[in-house]
């Protein structure tokens, strides 16, 4: 990602790799839902105009952000407040749809969230996510415990989305 | 790649036959014929970062390439002329690079200026010809070849009502009819081509000396001794054996009829070009009178209630440059041209005369002397 915020407590030396993982499980949550949502692909874009990834719907395209943090842990509302930058709030309210935030809530030790066991290779992590939408505004942006990342999400997007397009000609 | 703006892209996709749906919160859907729609948000610009996958999208449905697509929008309102010299490798020569640029800056400048009036000789560049130049640009070249493209940025004041009135005609007959009516930065890319097309099928084709017939019936085309001389210049360039030019014609507006889309010049004709531009250069100026050039705007027939179907006499409006301004000059046609009267009409041809311009009840008229007809066959008198 490259843009990290150290305030927001990533692994600013390890920011390549995290990314990358990121965009695997992002990836691999897509490829899944990918035969019943007919999704093409999920196109890596990092960081251009405050989207590192669209998702290909069908007939549309969505941008998603994707955000990490071991420092951050929901508080008793069952809540999120992760810190947003004033150029990522601008980039993403020029969006006709709404980009995403992805955070996956990770360890700060890798050793704690990847292990191999066998011939697999075992990811701890669980991620939430956010519609950046016109409410979102500096210094940050709330992520409710509720909104879970997974393959439902991505079902649950591409209709809302496909709902926001209008009639068929 | 221009910025290409919303705008664009839905004028683009109108023109193209898309049909979109009602709107909703974020776009509409947009389809071709019975294809899967495609998605474009409100304000979907190549700024977007869903830029390329959409015209990924719109290339699947239109069977294109997505950068051809993008090349479609981005050139709605350009002709794109490009001078090339082959080249096996990503490189040529300091000294052709220098030649081929200074081909296309010579000819632009010889064309543009016959195309506010034909002349053998350039002696000056009117000061409406040196507006139209300075306007002219050039693009990025491109691998494989050595590529100098020259761009016309066409005047969408008048190309978008002539759009409107190509597709909303409904009688052939009497009338304006602006579909014709070129910009000046279309009359000057199209002379350009012209002339070159002429060029080639009446003079390198044949491969024989031009006679003075030949040369003469150049002029009204727009070939100059100076586009000859700049052309002469490229292929006897050490290292060329070959240029080429190819149009390519802005896609939001009428093709020209007859205009060629790609010349080539071979090293060979050398000899051939340089007697043609002596040849030019010895030619008198026309006396008592002028030619004029142009596409048919208007049409008025004789005799209303006529049958038709042997020919009637009419009165057609060429649209010309005169004085480095747009005019309409109004001709008379007798029946026996009617049928090509039509034809002209319809297809957008240019046609030249010659006679004298007059002012008349209407405005300008063109006292005939000699033949109404295509550029390149006519031949002016004195032949």
């Amino acid at each position: 990602m490259g843009h990290v915020s150290k305030r927001a407590g990533s692994l600013t030396s390890e920011d390549g790799e995290l990314t990358a993982w990121m965009e695997v499980y992002t990836r691999s949550l897509f490829t899944a839902a990918a035969g019943t949502l007919q999704i093409g692909t999920a196109r890596p874009d990092p960081d251009i105009q405050g989207i590192d990834l669209l998702l290909t719907y069908p007939r549309v395209a969505l941008g998603i952000q994707l955000k990490s943090t071991y420092t951050h842990r929901f508080n008793r509302q069952g809540v999120i407040k992760f810190p947003v930058k004033r150029k990522w709030v601008k980039h993403w309210s020029e969006q006709d749809i709404p980009p995403r935030l992805v955070l996956y809530v990770v360890e700060r030790d890798p050793a704690r969230w990847r292990h191999q066991r066998g011939l697999g290779e075992m990811h701890r992590v669980h991620a939430y996510w956010t519609m950046l939408d016109h409410e979102v505004s500096v210094p940050s942006v709330t992520i409710e415990r509720a909104n879970r990342f997974s393959v439902s999400t991505l079902a649950a997007w591409g209709q809302e989305i496909e709902q926001g397009m209008g009639r068929q000609p | 790649m221009t910025n290409i703006s919303h705008d664009d892209l839905t004028d683009f996709l109108l023109r193209s036959g898309w049909r979109h749906g009602e709107p909703g919160a974020y776009g509409s859907l947009w389809a071709l014929g019975d294809g899967e729609p495609v998605g474009i948000t409100h304000s979907l610009a190549s700024t977007s970062p869903d830029w390329d996958v959409t015209l990924e999208r719109l290339g699947v449905a239109m069977r294109l390439d997505g950068a051809v697509v993008e090349r479609r929008i981005a050139h709605a309102h350009i002709d794109e002329i490009a001078f090339r010299v082959p080249t096996a490798h990503h490189e040529i020569p300091l000294s052709v690079g220098l030649a081929l640029f200074t081909l296309a800056h010579r000819a632009v400048r010889a064309s543009v200026t016959s195309s506010q009036g034909p002349r053998p000789v350039i002696d000056n560049v009117p000061q409406g010809a040196r507006r139209i130049i300075e306007r002219v640009t050039v693009g990025h070249t491109r691998p494989g070849s050595y590529v100098v493209p020259i761009r016309y940025q066409l005047d969408r004041t008048l190309t978008e009502p002539a759009m409107a009135a190509e597709q909303a005609h409904q009688d052939p007959l009497d009338g304006r009819w602006e579909e014709n009516r070129e910009s000046t930065q279309r009359r000057a890319s199209r002379t350009l081509m012209q002339a070159l097309g002429l060029l080639e099928t009446e003079v390198l084709r044949p491969d024989r000396m031009p006679t003075a017939d030949v040369v003469r019936s150049l002029v009204p085309a727009g070939v100059t001794r100076e586009l000859v001389s700049a052309v002469r210049s490229m292929v006897v360039t050490a290292e060329v054996d070959q240029v080429t030019a190819t149009a390519e014609w802005a896609t939001a507006v009428r093709v020209p009829a007859h205009a060629a889309s790609r010349v080539v010049v071979e090293r060979d004709a050398a000899e051939l070009l340089k007697i043609t531009a002596e040849r030019l250069g010895d030619m008198k100026p026309l006396q008592r009178g002028e030619v004029i050039s142009g596409p048919l705007v208007t049409l008025d027939t004789h005799g209303a209630g006529l049958d038709r179907s042997a020919g009637v006499s009419a009165t057609v409006g060429v649209q010309v440059i005169r004085h480095g301004r747009q005019s309409t000059v109004y001709v008379d046609t007798e029946p026996a041209i009617w049928g090509d009267v039509n034809r002209w009409l319809e297809t957008g041809e240019v046609v030249m005369a010659f006679g004298t311009v007059m002012f008349g009840q209407r405005g300008l008229k063109l006292e005939r002397r000699g033949p109404l007809g295509p550029v390149g066959q006519a031949i002016l008198p004195g032949t």
